[in-house]
């Protein structure tokens, strides 16, 4: 009997470190080295940057709930983001279910270990990004550490339920085709938000003690004010104000709600997931829908109108809609992008009244950040490799493709990401400034971002998505210095030009005739340089030699 | 000798029968193969009694048992080898054969013995830690061959075994399950290969649309459809189309492309 028990725990062991490990596997041999040592970078940044965060609002004093609000915020934001980036990853994967479903382990086990090596994994993230915090708090209100250190962990285990709960949920309510379709909108949704929040911080923490100090209902509804009651609650050892108990309260009730749910979700419905994970690809089925057929074949017939720019740009829409680093990738600038609007449309400002203001010179901004990010962006999606090993699809084809290689790359970003966006802003433009002003900033943003779009896709050397160009450490730096630089120069001109542009009907005039000789520069020195024309170039997959041995 | 029975079993998907009632049995000693074309339901009979496919209906019953009991017992004396090579690409094979044994509770000291003496008798002994990403298809095969026999099962399912094997390895292959099939031990064979299938298996069960058109010995199924060989018998049994003319429809159909 005992070596029975000795032998399931050498099992369920050897499953948690099985399971461990696979939230670094990949399908390519030398990424998981790559993988670790980046986790343990991040790590160390989540640390450095917390810590440098942390010290500055230390130092700038002052408000008094500012370090744990702020604590409280950021845990759930950061374990938030963990759980979506590893969203695919919550349950145990097909391959997972193929390969150990045969062998003598239990459903319930297999779960049972795939939960405890996602604690696992989780756990180095909290102490990361909780380090300074906590010794700070320790080094100046020792009293309150408990309080600190409870909030925070309470709060990091609601964003963790949160997510694996909505997992749960929808795997078990939804039929497997329909989860397969929501998947991926939801984690690209949730990981754009996120970082949205994440870099909004300042702004947040600015809002807060705003609202904490007007009583407002809306901090009802937020979260991390619950977690923050939390923390008054044990701060004050049970006499804290009422608002602060109910919060404390809700956070409580919040937390066991959705340990629930994920208990649920999981422990009754893991048979469910495990049959629907192996029975749905029996009835996969991506037979396209009649209206995207029908738009599909609009836009060939109107924007691309050869066989091998067809080629590119289907593969550009299937892989950036069906891979998953691909989405996370677009996600994260996503955030970014969405992040870096709000902090040019609102700005601090503590004169009076609600400390933040909106700014109009901002809304001229916002579309010129936008289009920089998504060209920027899948400028570095591109380079992220999809199947290095397929790569000899394109290779084989025929002369005269790079041409239209390189002309699909750049007719893809501007219909499929730039249009959409604009299209949105195209909204709020008509509805803030009269028709005229609107349509000629939208004409600018557009003939700027189009001038982008030739200047990061000038010679572009590669298809999409079939290369693997992990820069160089010292190369990342200067292209992160070289874009920060493009960045605010590009968003500055552009909302200027939109200015003078708007200003008089001559300027108008002057700027389309200037676009179009530029255009026109453009297109002969492509044609001239034969730049279109070169080479374009596939990386390998890793190499693997074979020795024969045959001497 | 242990025996392995088939009663009535039955997977639904979308309300469609994909294996249909089906029964057969297959004793100690026997090698069965399982023919059938694509979609027959041959590989979903396999995937429900490897545990992967939750049945709808029916029972597998082993030495009188039904699996479904005691499922982890019988999976302890099942040796799998999957249609498609499923492995984890940046385990070494060492490392694959390693998890496998233990999660099989297997002792680390006879994990390392067996899995050296088979990736050295399988010809993988010098790439042992070396990724499965860098394999090809065969080597992948020797090592998900050398997994499935690792603990030394009772019951062998072959699901499209020879798949990327070069000739030295089918021939080796072949030796080896009717050795094992001279053990004792109970072998279900899938194959499409049907020469392999007329050499090596002492009974064939051919399935079709989900149900069994047929389960008798090579020699005795040649004779009571009076047809040549086992390709002939194939052929006849699922209503294979005229291959000739749909080799020339295909022709036809990529001309006048430039």
């Amino acid at each position: 009997m005992l070596s029975k028990t000795s032998n399931r725990d050498d099992r369920f062991r050897t499953l948690v470190v099985h399971f461990f490990n696979r939230f670094f596997d990949t399908d390519t041999v030398s990424d998981e080295p790559v993988l670790r040592t980046r986790l343990i970078q991040s790590l160390a940044l989540l640390a450095v940057v917390s810590g440098m965060f942390f010290m500055y609002l230390a130092i700038r004093g002052g408000d008094e709930s500012g370090i744990p609000f702020t604590a409280v915020f950021y845990a759930m934001v950061v374990m938030g983001l963990v759980m979506t980036f590893k969203w695919d990853s919550l349950f145990p994967d097909r391959r997972d279910y193929l390969i150990l479903t045969p062998l003598p382990v239990s459903g319930k086990r297999l779960f049972g270990a795939k939960a405890m090596a996602l604690c696992l994994f989780l756990v180095p993230f909290l102490i990361a990004m909780n380090i300074v915090p906590t010794l700070l708090i320790l080094a100046t209100r020792p009293s309150t550490l408990v309080g600190h250190v409870v909030a925070v962990v309470a709060a990091s285990i609601f964003s963790v339920l949160f997510f694996a709960g909505l997992q749960g949920v929808l795997v078990n309510v939804l039929p497997a085709s329909t989860f397969r379709k929501i998947s991926p909108p939801i984690q690209i949704i949730s990981i754009a938000f996120l970082i949205m929040l994440l870099l909004a911080v300042p702004l947040l923490v600015t809002v807060a003690p705003f609202l904490l100090v007007t009583d407002s209902a809306l901090l009802d509804y937020v979260p991390p004010v619950w977690f923050l009651g939390l923390f008054e609650v044990l701060k004050f050892s049970g006499s804290a104000a009422p608002q602060t108990a109910r919060w404390a309260l809700t956070a409580i009730e919040a937390l066991g709600l959705t340990a629930v749910i994920v208990s649920l979700s999981y422990v009754v419905g893991y048979r469910r997931h495990s049959r629907k994970v192996l029975e749905s690809i029996q009835s996969e089925d991506f037979t396209p829908v009649p209206w995207r057929t029908a738009a599909g074949n609009l836009l060939h017939s109107i924007v691309v109108t050869n066989a091998a720019q067809r080629a590119v740009f289907e593969f550009l829409d299937t892989v950036s809609a069906r891979s998953s680093k691909h989405r996370i990738s677009a996600a994260l600038y996503s955030g970014l992008g969405l992040a870096l609007v709000l902090i040019r449309l609102f700005v601090i400002d503590g004169r009076e009244g609600f400390p933040i203001r909106f700014s109009t010179s901002g809304l001229l901004e916002a579309p010129a950040v936008l289009s920089f990010v998504i060209v920027a962006g899948w400028r570095a999606t591109f380079g992220i490799p999809y199947e290095l090993s397929a790569n000899w699809i394109f290779q084989i084809a025929g002369r005269g493709s790079a041409v239209d290689f390189r002309k699909a790359i750049r007719k893809w970003v501007f219909t499929r990401r730039v249009l959409p966006v604009y299209t949105v802003l195209a909204i709020c433009e008509f509805f803030l400034f009269d028709a005229q002003t609107a349509a000629v900033h939208l004409a600018v943003d557009l003939v700027t971002t189009a001038f982008l779009i030739e200047a990061f896709f000038y010679g572009f050397p590669k298809v999409p998505f079939t290369c693997d160009h992990l820069r160089k450490k010292l190369q990342l730096a200067a292209y992160a210095v070289g874009y920060l630089y493009a960045y605010t120069n590009y968003v500055f001109y552009v909302a200027s030009l939109k200015s003078w542009v708007v200003s008089s009907r001559s300027h108008l005039i002057a700027f389309l005739i200037t676009s179009a000789i530029l255009f026109v520069g453009i297109f002969t020195f492509r044609v001239l340089a034969r730049a279109e024309r070169a080479r374009i170039i596939y990386d390998e997959p890793d190499p693997s030699f074979l020795r024969l041995n045959l001497s | 000798m242990p025996s392995l029975e088939i009663q009535d079993l039955t997977k639904r998907y979308r309300g469609v029968d994909v294996v249909d009632h089906v029964n057969f049995s297959i004793s100690g000693g026997d090698v069965t193969g399982y023919l059938g074309p694509n979609g027959s339901g041959k590989s979903t009979t396999v995937k429900m009694l490897t545990g992967l496919v939750e049945r709808t209906s029916g029972r597998i019953l082993y030495d009188g048992v039904d699996i479904g009991k005691n499922l982890d017992d019988f999976k302890c004396r099942l040796g799998y080898v999957p249609e498609e090579a499923h492995v984890y690409p940046s385990m070494t094979a060492m490392e694959y054969l390693q998890l496998i044994g233990r999660l099989r509770g297997m002792r680390e000291s006879l994990i390392e013995e067996k899995a050296n003496v088979l990736l050295e008798l399988f010809g993988l002994r010098l790439r042992r830690h070396s990724p499965l990403a860098a394999y090809s298809k065969g080597m992948r095969q020797r090592v998900l061959i050398s997994g499935a026999l690792l603990h030394d099962p009772d019951v062998l399912i072959f699901d499209e075994p020879l798949s990327g094997l070069d000739v030295a390895s089918i021939l080796l292959f072949r030796h080896l399950v009717a050795e094992l099939a001279a053990r004792g031990k109970i072998v279900l064979y899938i194959s499409h290969v049907l020469e392999v299938v007329e050499k090596l298996c002492t009974k064939v069960i051919v399935i079709y649309k989900g149900r069994i058109m047929a389960e008798n010995s090579v020699g005795e199924l040649r004779d009571l459809m009076q047809l040549p060989s086992l390709e002939a018998v194939f052929a006849q049994l699922v209503e294979q189309q005229d291959m000739a003319k749909t080799a020339r429809d295909i022709a036809d159909a990529i001309k006048d492309v430039k």
